[in-house]
């Protein structure tokens, strides 16, 4: 009896100890191994999935897209799944591949054999092909579904479209291939394009379904915003196909066409050539997709003398009747000689602009004085950034007064000796075009969230009144003279239309010996239309272009240029051409065939 | 004798007995109306996440298709098949524009030509 009894007793206490043993286990991993454990299971079923925002559109003065988002998946195969369960190389496994093959290579149009290979090499992350349409990749899961075949998976992603393939390639810009803008609005304005990704945590079942019930803590993506050019597309069309004409017809080196609004600075249109297509834009050349209106630097040639001239008048040293004489087109000054392209006599300012006079030009600098005339030059913007919204933009190159080179004041009032941006030419035109008020350049106008309400806009910005409105008229009188029978740019005449601006003819700076290149010329024409009241101004640039011996000027190049570009452009904005000025252009036409039939009897 | 008996025989506490039925009962309904319960939303859950599915698919398609759309409507798209000859553009002819301001803003030859249906339609 007491044995039994003892032996009941050890077989308690054996309980007890092996229990507390269990409990000190358990204790043991709830407690203290809790937090590793829990992070383990968490490990294994909780996962942070991505929600994954849109980069925000672009587009143009009239909601018309410049730039938008499609959907895309990256289609891979883990072979590890699709050879499973059967070993590998089974005739079940080896038939479960090949079927996979052919229904993954006929939806994504890969050769059968090549993705059956890939299967086979076993490994777990085969990526079969990128940027497969969403259209595509949803029909083949659903074949895969209904064949109840495994192993092949998609990753979300998008691609960057843009629909108008060339168009405004330059303004837009592209990204690289993490999605982050590189070049154009899509670099200068990436912040708003692009917003922050969601995520959310969640509990995957051991299929690697969701499980919603178990969702967790979440943020929801933020998508980018709607960034709103002040490009008007047709506008830029009518831009591009007089670029694409006048590079077909002079094949120059490269072409710059630039429309903006004076009274704001709105860039309405920017072309330069050669072109790329922004679809494709990591297999254009670096060369080919920079914009040349703000990255490159000319010598201006004569349409730099409305600076000149406009000083001039702004600080009184001459008036509508100062004669200026231009020394028979041969001015000596410090041991070098000016030349002009016709001699000329006696000549007022505003016939200095209206036949493009250098000597009289640098005369008007000389009588300004260095300081002066440099002041003019940096008011005008020239050596600034304009602070376009277009990112790497340049500052050109303007020497202060001037570097101790004597020979600078008679050089740089016609445009040599002087480096300029084609935005910095556009935007001083625009200034006398706008009354002496100098405007930013503005390429984008609007940040709209996706329910329409505004982020951010861009008002006009004026910089500063560089001459006054009596100076801006005296001068747009002169340069609607230039557009006449008298002037320098005949050419750029339109029908119906009073026309202001300026010629310019630059030799080409040599890049690596110093000097000028022979025979090889930088011809521009810089307008607005209609004169009294400008609703744009249009600025043409030609490099090197190839024309007959003799040819290469403004005034016949760039001139013929712009007309055609004002006349379409004129169509476009619904400016009604002046019946007066009709009439007597028309009567003009009459008397020159009539004369013209005369001389030919 | 048969004192020995009834002191043998148990006795039944009949509302002791219920009352552990019912609580039984009730702990019963209230386990397996948590199991249904749960279950339900399992399911609820399952049929949001496809609907979820679905709803996502239909918007990528919808914007895959605005996207063709865009890209078949775009002005380059349009431009080209106008070269092609595919559609065709048709000028209308300044003179054909009937602008709604004023008479003494248009051009002369507008001004004339408007004179001159007016005419026409007279006679």
């Amino acid at each position: 009896m007491k044995n039994c009894r003892s032996r009941a007793i050890i077989v308690c206490i054996g309980l007890v100890v092996l229990f507390s043993g269990f409990s000190a286990r358990l204790i043991h991993l709830q407690v203290n191994q809790h937090d590793e454990y829990a992070a383990l299971a968490d490990a294994k079923h909780i996962v942070k999935k991505p929600v994954y925002a849109q980069r925000g559109q672009i587009v143009d003065a009239n909601y018309e897209t410049l730039a938008e988002n499609v959907s895309v998946q990256t289609v891979y195969a883990d072979a590890s799944h699709i050879l499973n369960p059967e070993p590998v190389k089974t005739p079940k496994a080896l038939a479960q591949a090949a079927e996979t093959a052919r229904i993954v290579a006929k939806a994504l149009g890969l050769s059968e054999e090549e993705v059956n290979a890939k299967i086979l090499t076993e490994r777990r992350f085969i990526i079969l092909k990128k940027e497969v349409d969403q259209l595509t990749a949803s029909a083949l899961q659903a074949e895969l579904n209904k064949k109840n075949l495994r192993g092949i998976y998609f990753i979300e992603d998008f691609k960057r479209v843009y629909p108008n393939g060339d168009m405004l390639c330059h303004v837009l810009g592209y990204l690289d291939h993490d999605h982050n803008g590189i070049s154009g609005i899509e670099k200068s304005m990436d912040t708003y394009l692009q917003q922050h990704d969601g995520y959310r945590f969640t509990e995957r079942d051991r299929t690697g379904r969701e499980i919603v019930l178990y969702r967790g803590q979440e943020r929801p993506a933020q998508d980018g915003y709607t960034v709103q050019t002040t490009i008007n597309l047709g506008l830029q069309a009518i831009a591009e196909s007089e670029l694409k004409a006048a590079c077909a017809k002079y094949k120059p080196k490269g072409a710059t066409i630039i429309i903006m609004k004076p009274q704001t600075g709105a860039v309405l249109a920017m072309a330069s050539w050669p072109m790329f297509d922004n679809n494709d834009a990591n297999n254009a050349p670096p060369e080919v997709t920079k914009n040349h209106a703000v990255l490159d630097m000319v010598e201006p040639g004569s349409t730099f003398k409305i600076v000149a001239t406009s000083a001039a008048f702004e600080e009184g040293i001459v008036n509508d009747d100062t004669r200026i004489y231009c020394e028979a087109g041969h001015f000596s000054y410090a041991g070098r000689v000016l030349r002009d392209h016709h001699p000329y006599g006696e000549l007022t300012v505003h016939e200095i602009l209206m036949k493009s006079s250098n000597v009289g030009v640098a005369k008007l600098a000389l009588q300004l004085g260095e300081q002066r005339f440099y002041d003019y030059v940096r008011r005008f913007g020239f050596g600034d950034r304009t602070g376009i919204d277009l990112p790497g933009e340049i500052s050109g190159k303007v020497n202060p007064p001037f570097n101790g080179d004597k020979v600078a004041i008679t050089r740089v009032p016609m445009g040599q000796a002087v480096c300029v941006t084609p935005i910095q030419l556009c935007s001083a035109m625009s200034t006398i075009a706008n009354g002496g008020m100098l405007m930013m350049p503005q390429v984008v106008s609007k940040i709209t969230a996706k329910d329409g309400h505004v982020v951010s806009q861009f008002d006009p910005v004026p910089v500063r009144r560089v001459i006054s409105q009596a100076t801006s008229k005296r001068i747009v009188d002169a340069l609607k003279d230039v557009v006449s029978k008298n002037g320098t740019a005949e050419l750029a005449a339109v029908e119906g239309f009073r026309v202001a601006g300026k010629t310019g003819t630059a030799q080409k700076v040599n890049p690596t010996g110093g000097g000028y290149l022979s025979g090889k010329y930088v011809v521009s024409f810089c307008g607005f239309m209609p004169a009294d009241n400008p609703a744009f101004v249009a600025y043409v640039l030609l490099d090197d272009a190839v024309t007959v011996s003799n040819g290469n000027y403004g005034g016949l190049v760039a001139a013929p240029v712009f007309a055609n570009l004002a006349k379409k452009v004129a169509r476009l904005l619904d400016l009604q051409p002046d019946p007066a000025l009709l009439n007597a252009q028309k009567q003009d036409l009459k008397k020159t065939s009539y004369t013209a039939d005369f001389r030919d009897q | 004798m048969s004192r020995n008996r009834r002191k043998n025989v148990n006795t039944v506490r009949i509302a002791t007995f219920f009352w552990w039925l019912m609580v039984f009962i009730g702990l019963s309904v209230l386990g397996l109306s948590y199991v249904s319960i749960k279950n339900q939303t399992i399911a609820f859950s399952e049929q949001r996440r496809l609907l979820e599915r679905q709803l996502r698919d239909l918007t990528e398609q919808n914007r895959a298709f605005s996207s063709q759309v865009t890209a078949l409507t775009s002005r380059s798209a349009l431009q080209k098949q106008l070269n092609s000859g595919f559609i065709k553009l048709v000028e209308i002819d300044p003179m054909q524009i009937v602008r709604l301001n004023a008479l003494g803003t248009q051009p002369a030859a507008f001004a004339d030509a408007l004179t001159s249906s007016k005419t026409l339609a007279q006679k």
